[in-house]
């Protein structure tokens, strides 16, 4: 084995059981080593591949066409802008077509995933019949509109009657996705040190 | 966690149970189940159907992109989904098309992708692009011209690479399988993708970010979705590959319903305590 491949093996084996040391001991000097280690790295990677971004999008092209001078003029001021606090102004119209770019492309990807599809799926499910029993079909009304009256009127100051029973169930609509993220969540974490310990096992030569 | 004002309840032996402990007895689980081996039964839900059904409508010698939108963290997930779908795509000879668009993590993740799975030959089987900077106005970019980055991940000329002679734009383009854990890049791959070309996208999350998929599957905009270690398990069991999905679905299988012990004996414990009519 390489050295390479060798420490490709044993940094991570330690700095995994560094960071869990966490876990089954407490907050300790080991601990902060690897958590102060994984964001050094991640931010020298990030600047790299920043960098190597804007070689490969803008500088590159360049040579074949001329137009590219225009974003490599419009990027600079955005470095510099924010380290000149007098001038950061210079950065402004820059910002606006990053921003003007990104809405505009938000805008069509919202009207079609986030506005029209869900209001035609939703409007058009049929109590009896569908892909759903209809027991689902009547929760997924019940929950479309008080969630919908929940958000509308959630800052009415006195709403009172079947109007706060209904907001009130929308709420718990809400409560119940978010228990339901919470779930997936942990699960995921667990995958994650599940995936940990199946490499210590795979290092000490266990598995 | 309680405070107690009189005789202790039934299960508030485990409210006393330092934190340390609940997480050496689940380390010691999670042991245990890698290394005593044993099949719990997988039933393959409709979405992962779905998925197999859609890699299996790529014709043959097509074009898909593997868009890299996942931390290193979870790899392990998305890698064991990937290995299962490659070994699908494997009879079909297809072109894969590396890149990257939410995540930092892409050269390591594709160099992972490129050395455990036999892609063929690089430049005419496979390319990689690494990350495609510009985030959704990038996957617009790239819609338009699959070569508006003038350089693959090496810095070799598109123009020089035998699999870029055919294909121009998202028209030249079969599939999309997102391994995607982070942000919106599912949704510009549809967006940008699926929506303005019809080209299908496979959505590959891990369980956190599957509400996202479930959405966009219901509402008829990715013919399927394979969410986290249960969807590796269960694509693997249709291509009838078992790995590391397989294995690790026990882990999640043990280690989860240890948990789910601790939280009904907890409740248990305070429901208990309620009853009793003491202050919690």
């Amino acid at each position: 084995m390489s050295i390479v491949e060798s420490l490709n093996i044993y940094v991570p084996f330690i700095l995994t059981l560094f960071v869990l040391s966490f876990f089954v001991y407490k907050d300790n000097v080991f601990f902060r080593f690897a958590q102060t280690s994984v964001i050094a790295i991640q931010l020298a990677n990030v600047t790299l591949i920043g960098l190597k971004g804007i070689y490969d999008g803008a500088i590159t092209p360049l040579s074949s066409n001329p137009i590219y001078i225009i974003p490599i003029l419009l990027g600079i001021p955005l470095v510099i802008g924010p380290l000149w606090r007098k001038y950061r102004w210079i950065q402004f119209p820059s910002l606006a077509i990053v921003i003007g770019i990104g809405t505009g492309l938000g805008i069509r990807r919202s009207s079609e995933l986030d506005i029209r599809s869900p209001i035609k799926l939703t409007a058009s499910l049929p109590i009896i019949g569908g892909d759903y029993t209809p027991f689902d079909n009547i929760i997924i009304l019940i929950a479309t509109i008080s969630i919908l009256v929940f958000f509308i009127f959630t800052l009415l100051p006195k709403t009172k009657g079947a109007l706060s029973y209904l907001s009130d169930t929308g709420r718990k609509f809400i409560m119940i996705q978010l228990g339901s993220m919470f779930a997936t969540t942990a699960l995921t974490r667990f995958t994650w040190l599940g995936a940990r310990i199946h490499f210590i096992l795979e290092v000490l030569g266990i598995l | 966690m309680g405070t107690k004002t009189s005789e202790e309840g039934i299960f508030s032996f485990i409210t006393r149970i330092p934190r340390r402990i609940t997480w050496i007895i689940l380390m010691l689980i999670i042991v245990v189940s890698y290394l005593v081996p044993f099949i719990l039964p997988i039933e393959v839900s409709q979405s992962t159907y779905d998925s197999f059904d859609a890699v299996e409508s790529v014709p043959e010698g097509g074009y898909v992109i593997i868009g890299i939108d996942t931390d290193a963290a979870s790899w392990p997930i998305l890698g064991a989904i990937f290995k299962a779908v490659n070994h699908h795509l494997g009879d079909k000879d297809v072109h894969y098309i590396l890149c990257g668009i939410t995540s930092w993590d892409v050269p390591g993740i594709s160099k992972q992708i490129i050395d455990e799975n036999d892609l063929g030959e690089y430049g005419v089987d496979y390319v990689n692009l690494g990350m495609l900077p510009g985030m959704e106005i990038a996957v617009e970019a790239f819609s338009g011209d699959l070569k508006f980055l003038k350089n693959d991940y090496y810095g070799t000329s598109l123009d020089e690479l035998k699999l870029f002679e055919d294909i121009q734009d998202a028209n030249d383009i079969d599939f999309i399988i997102d391994l995607a854990t982070l942000g919106a890049a599912p949704d510009w791959w549809v967006a940008h993708w699926s929506v303005a070309y019809g080209v299908p996208v496979l959505d590959c999350t891990s369980a956190h970010a599957s509400p996202a998929a479930v959405n966009k599957y219901k509402l008829g905009l990715i013919p399927g979705y394979i969410a986290g270690m249960r969807g590796a398990a269960e694509y693997e069991a249709l291509v009838k590959l078992p790995g590391k999905g397989t294995t690790d679905m026990n882990m999640i299988s043990l280690s989860l319903t240890t948990v789910v012990v601790f939280i009904v004996l907890g409740n248990i414990d305070v429901l208990v305590e309620k009853l009793r009519g003491e202050k919690i």
